[in-house]
């Protein structure tokens, strides 16, 4: 297979689109784990809520109203987790594993609610957004493009955002709670507010990958394994390098498609991450030492 | 009958991979998403061996467990490089590939469809292997609990503690780690040897990561570092289920969803109210039933100072 031919636009759009999916999905986990160095595994599950709340109404309301609704059904998920939840068990002297594990319960609990609702693989062909559209030389997905320019706005966004009185604050957070509470800085607050914003990258990721992929209740949780590799291969709330490493994952599942290797997509981006940990860990010589 | 004896057996399965687990996450201090792995290698060397090339149960029993014990030597060489919240991400990546090479790697682990055909236990051989089971069950927490009051086993919880500190007082906080993994592995590795004859089948979405978490929370729930606790752990999460499943009358995906329920409020539960599992109720049990004592033994010295 000549390089030419496997690198022509539509592979080039094939693989942004892929890594964009990926990387706003990323980007509101980057956020969460950024701010509050919790292991929010729940994340996945309340993409798949949104991407149920966008699959059930779409056809009733006004596809706006859909998206709207999706968002607002994630925002209110992952700030009642982090209210109802994490807060009590950091309260108590819980750490990340305690966090966690409790994360995997809410999972538990989740899965079995979308069951109930339906549990079978649904995908949206009859919308705009979903059917497929020829821009010159190559044919793009609505939906997908609109996920593309998501992520761009989303890292533009935290530019601006970051260098604000309050993007201060939140980095002042994320960066020692404890001394950000002594000069004044809700860290509650900043948390939550980190659970509604990364929630909210959940849910507008999860709305628009229904035009564009089959959904299932366990879909959330597969696709936030893989955006765990992306947010912890970057350093914590550098969402340049999330948005970056997740084009690159799109890329390198875009090429094991092509070359025959889709099989091994997760052990592949898995392996990067494996490999990263233990390169920094020679690097870093032994944390014993 | 043999309903109840395969549940036993299956309680004293995860019990042995829980107690395993116990020791890496509760003595030598890392949290680790990728028992299932060990299991898997446990099972899948025993239906090889035993199941495909016909070699005896036990010496496939001992070459299983051997690799699952060099893999956990491999995961303990690993650890001791690496820091404990990049340890819970690397054992979640390996168990991710490890199950991926199974599924892919048809031409030895029979690929998605497993390995079906290995000779099962059933009449007396299951009455044997439920005996055998909760014989290594219970000599594992012997020996565990035996291991941790030795120098070895102190040294390990020193170097969970503060490995500096370790160092300096001449501890090799790596053996003590490499020790702990292989001995963690060793214990899962037994458990999946168990499991392929227990069952005749071994496929590899029976050690998924939800499955290592499932082993995780039998840890969680029994109280981390009790090793006891882990057992306990796996009685309830496999014990009670079942239950409900065979007296409740409730249709297969209704109790599946009950499980499933059981399984996550007892992890919220653990996590949000018993940071320390159900050991925690018999610390509290045996402080109320020493608080009592005292107060009995407060009133009859007042009488009886009455009395005078």
């Amino acid at each position: 297979m000549d390089i030419e031919r496997v690198f022509n636009a539509q592979f080039v759009t094939d693989a942004a689109l892929a890594g964009a999916s990926l990387g706003v999905l990323a980007l509101g986990l980057a956020v969460i784990y950024g701010v509050t160095g919790d292991f929010h595994f729940a994340y996945g599950s309340i993409f798949s809520v949104a991407s149920y709340v966008v699959l059930n109404t779409y056809q009733s309301i006004p596809v706006a109203l859909s998206i709207l609704a999706a968002i607002g059904a994630a925002v209110a998920i992952g700030t009642l987790i982090e209210i109802a939840i994490y807060e009590p068990i950091r309260s108590r002297g819980g750490g990340s594993a305690a966090i966690f594990l409790g994360s995997l319960g809410i999972v538990t609990m989740l899965t079995v609610l979308l069951r109930i609702w339906g549990d079978f693989i649904y995908i949206i062909f009859d919308h705009g957004l979903a059917r497929p559209v020829d821009l010159g030389s190559v044919t793009m997905i609505p939906a997908a493009i609109l996920m593309l320019c998501l992520l761009i706005i989303s890292v533009l966004g935290w530019h601006v955002v970051s260098r604000t009185q309050a993007g201060i604050r939140v980095r002042a957070v994320a960066s020692d709670p404890h001394i950000a509470e002594c000069f004044g800085i809700d860290r509650r607050l900043t948390y939550v507010a980190a659970y509604a914003v990364g929630s909210a990258l959940s849910g507008l990721a999860a709305a628009l990958t229904a035009f564009t992929t089959p959904i299932g209740a366990n879909q959330g949780a597969n696709l936030t394994l893989l955006a765990f590799v992306v947010v912890l291969l970057a350093p914590k709330l550098d969402l340049n390098r999330v948005a970056a490493f997740a084009m690159g994952m799109g890329l390198i599942s875009a090429l094991a498609g092509i070359y025959g290797y889709s099989i091994w997509r997760d052990s592949i981006m898995f392996g990067v991450l494996v490999i990263v940990l233990i390169a920094q860990s020679f690097r870093n010589r032994s944390i014993l030492a | 009958m043999d309903e109840l004896l395969f549940t036993l057996t299956l309680i004293a399965i995860f019990a042995l991979a829980a107690v395993g687990l116990d020791l890496v996450m509760g003595a030598a201090g890392r949290f680790s998403v990728a028992q299932a792995l060990f299991m898997a290698t446990g099972a899948y060397g025993t239906g090889i061996l035993y199941g495909e090339h016909d070699w005896p149960l036990v010496a496939a029993f001992v070459a299983a467990v051997g690799c699952a014990t060099a893999l956990g030597i491999a995961f303990g060489i690993v650890a001791t490089r690496i820091r404990g919240d990049e340890y819970l991400v690397l054992s979640l990546g390996l168990q991710v590939i490890g199950i991926q090479v199974l599924t892919n790697w048809t031409s030895l682990s029979g690929g998605a469809d497993g390995l079906a055909g290995v000779p099962f236990f059933h009449g007396q051989a299951l009455k044997i292997a439920i005996l055998a089971a909760w014989g290594f069950v219970l000599l594992s927490i012997l020996l565990i609990k035996g291991y941790l009051r030795l120098t070895l086993g102190l040294s390990l919880l020193a170097v969970r503690d503060d490995s500096l500190a370790a160092r300096s007082i001449g501890i090799r906080p790596e053996r003590q780690l490499i020790l702990a993994f292989a001995m963690g592995g060793a214990l899962a590795g037994l458990a999946g040897a168990f499991y392929a004859p227990l069952t005749g089948y071994v496929d590899p979405g029976t050690f998924t990561l939800h499955q290592s978490v499932f082993v995780v929370a039998m840890v969680m729930l029994g109280g981390t570092g009790r090793v006891w606790g882990a057992a306990a752990g796996a009685l309830f999460l496999i014990g009670v289920p079942d239950l409900i499943r065979r007296y409740s009358g409730l249709s297969v995906a209704t109790s599946g969803y009950v499980e499933q329920v059981i399984y996550g409020g007892a992890i919220l539960f653990v996590v949000m109210l018993l940071p320390g599992g159900i050991g925690q109720l018999s610390d509290l049990s045996a402080r109320g039933v020493r608080r009592a004592a005292a107060l009995v033994a407060d009133s009859s010295s007042r009488r009886t100072a009455k009395r005078g």
